[in-house]
């Protein structure tokens, strides 16, 4: 029996590769400002539907190229300052279209190392937020690049180390509560780094696997509603762990599936719910990781289609 | 037309007539081809079209803070608003605390209209280097949690307040208290309870008193719902596999497993478990670890596979 049905595959190609093009609606001018992400979301979900050649390429690298700065960092859009998620955004974008190799990396490092802060955490730019997404971003985009040597690990680790709370889950900053997709960054960043042994794997773990409800979805934290997002954040994370079998797999599947728009394609944060570009690549790179064989195999901590990676 | 929109072409013409001098600058922020939705509202491209003017400007002026004041209300996640907004503050708001009363008025306005907007919270903290005291800071998150008390922002940006301002633990144990008897399975506030009590730096007093009245606390608040899994997380924590401190505990736990109520309640049976591991009893906890699995919390079988004691 196939536990991947109903999965219109087609209707979810199609979905993407609408709103992309759908440049004259009033959710396509709200999000400008973070553009590059929306980019990011949709043309990753579309390589793992083995579509990525339907879009683009040229148009959309030049695009990117534009958004980059003097300071080697990437803003939302063309006319947006520097930030590090969209640096982070913009790296893995051309790194689906192999493109890291026409570009100057060496500002992009530069940029992404003087965020750095002397405790070893990271500022998502020059204004100063400090936040363990932030550190993940980082490693990630220069593990992409790598340029791990220009920063300072040790320091970085310590720092999310810092983040760890008593239930085996990591906060934004150092005590504030666990929360799944907080946990994806620092499991990402440990994981990055080879610094899991680190941690109590299967407290962390545990609470990974109490993410998941009765109705088969995975929520954010203790007594919350599930959403299709976390489908991605808690169970890379479980990946990470190598404890993918400690949830229902099944009942997971089940509950993605279920979030989908089964007439007009992409996935919903929650069944019946409007479908959006976000929850559409989170809904797909979890379905990925749980061997959907219409998807390419997506890579836990990067999130970007294994065969993109270079090792 | 309803009246909500007149009053935001009204604030546009008078933005517009500020800035008349420039007006003819925004020609070009309003062409058709710079990504603009077909049937756009006049008052919100009028606005974008003139904080780019602005921006391109380098004018860090009165009215430019009134134009992005205008931008940010239209799309609060614009995050080259807020930036442009700072930039002009950091030249203005050190001279003036009248500028700094309205621009935390404005600020409260935007997070409780936005209260999951990453921007305007992190604003409140760009506006937090230029306050003497906490106790604005403290009321407005207690106002946002009693909206929502599981607001993540709210809680994060409250302990990020509390550790700059070196404010005493006593005040927020009172408030984690006030929150969880509002709902006893607020993981929020009982994360914030451990980090006020026993892992900020600056408030924690460690004491077995401490843990004891804390375990206390937990346990009462356990009696009102044996399936409080945030309160069981705080008790095995303080607890901290020192059973033998605790005998009133793992005594209530014996009982409870009996009780018809809680024989199949799984936090008993896994605390159980981590009693009979403490206390050396081996095979009696494997027998808990198949009971776990293949009866009690079947979800988690595999995780109860794994945890064989050798």
């Amino acid at each position: 029996m196939d536990v991947f049905s109903p999965f219109p595959w087609d209707l979810h190609q199609q979905y993407l590769l609408r709103v992309q093009n759908d440049t004259k609606s009033w959710e396509y001018f709200l999000t400008a400002h973070k553009r590059i992400s929306g980019a990011y979301w949709a043309l990753t979900s579309l390589d793992l539907l083995n579509s990525l050649e339907k879009t683009d390429e040229s148009a959309i690298v030049s695009w990117i190229l534009a958004c980059q700065h003097e300071s080697g960092g990437f803003g939302g859009n063309v006319d947006q300052d520097p930030n590090l998620l969209s640096t982070l955004s913009a790296v893995q974008c051309l790194a689906l279209f192999h493109r890291l190799e026409t570009i100057d990396k060496e500002k992009i490092v530069s940029y992404v190392a003087n965020l750095q802060l002397s405790d070893g955490s990271f500022m998502g730019d020059e204004w100063g937020e400090v936040d363990s997404r932030f550190t993940y971003a980082a490693i990630l985009c220069l593990s992409i690049l790598g340029r791990l040597d220009a920063i300072r690990v040790t320091d970085a680790v310590r720092f999310v180390l810092s983040c760890l709370n008593f239930d085996g889950g990591f906060g934004c900053i150092p005590g504030a509560e666990s929360h799944s997709g907080q946990v994806f960054c620092c499991v990402g960043v440990l994981y990055l780094t080879d610094s899991l042994h680190r941690i109590d794997q299967e407290l962390t773990g545990w609470w990974l696997a109490e993410r998941q409800l009765k109705n088969g979805g995975l929520n954010g934290r203790p007594d919350k509603k599930a959403d299709v997002c976390y489908s991605w954040w808690v169970l890379s994370s479980l990946a990470m762990l190598n404890k993918l079998d400690w949830i229902d797999s099944s009942k997971l599947i089940e509950f993605i599936l279920s979030c989908q728009d089964l007439e007009n394609g992409g996935i919903a944060d929650y069944p019946g719910d409007r479908a959006d570009v976000f929850h559409t690549f989170f809904g797909l790179a979890g379905l990925s990781l749980l061997g959907c064989p219409q998807l390419k195999r997506i890579h836990p901590a990067y999130a970007l289609p294994l065969e993109v990676i270079n090792f | 037309m309803s009246s909500s929109c007149s009053e935001e072409d009204l604030r546009t013409k008078e933005l517009l007539e500020l800035c008349q001098d420039i007006v003819q600058d925004m020609e070009e922020y309003m062409k058709p081809g710079k990504a603009a939705p077909i049937a756009y509202e006049t008052h919100f491209l009028c606005i974008s079209a003139l904080f780019r003017v602005l921006l391109a400007r380098k004018e860090y002026s009165e009215r430019a803070l009134k134009v992005s004041l205008e931008a940010i209300r239209n799309n609060p996640a614009d995050y080259s608003c807020w930036d442009f907004r700072r930039q002009i503050l950091q030249k203005m708001i050190g001279q003036s605390s009248a500028m700094l009363q309205r621009e935390l008025e404005i600020c409260d306005q935007l997070c409780l209209e936005n209260p999951k907007n990453y921007q305007v919270w992190f604003h409140r903290r760009f506006l937090c280097s230029y306050l003497e005291n906490p106790q604005h800071e403290l009321e407005f998150t207690e106002t946002t949690l009693l909206e929502d008390a599981k607001n993540y922002h709210a809680w994060s940006h409250r302990q990020w307040v509390v550790d700059l301002f070196e404010v005493l633990g006593k005040e927020e144990e009172i408030f984690s208290k006030k929150l969880l008897e509002m709902d006893f399975r607020n993981n929020s506030a009982w994360n914030y309870r451990y980090f006020i009590l026993f892992s900020n730096q600056k408030t924690a007093v460690h004491s077995l008193q401490l843990r004891q009245s804390e375990v206390n606390f937990a346990w009462e608040m356990l009696q009102r719902s044996w399936r409080n899994e945030s309160a069981w997380h705080y008790l095995w924590k303080v607890i901290d596999h020192e059973w033998n401190l605790f005998p009133w505990i793992t005594q209530a736990i014996e009982e409870l497993k009996e009780q018809q109520e809680t024989s199949h309640n799984r936090f008993v049976w896994i605390t159980w478990f981590h009693i009979l591991t403490y206390r050396g009893e081996t095979s009696q906890a494997n027998h808990i670890l198949d009971k776990l699995r293949n009866e009690l919390d079947t979800f988690h079988s595999s995780f109860w596979s794994c945890g064989k004691e050798e």
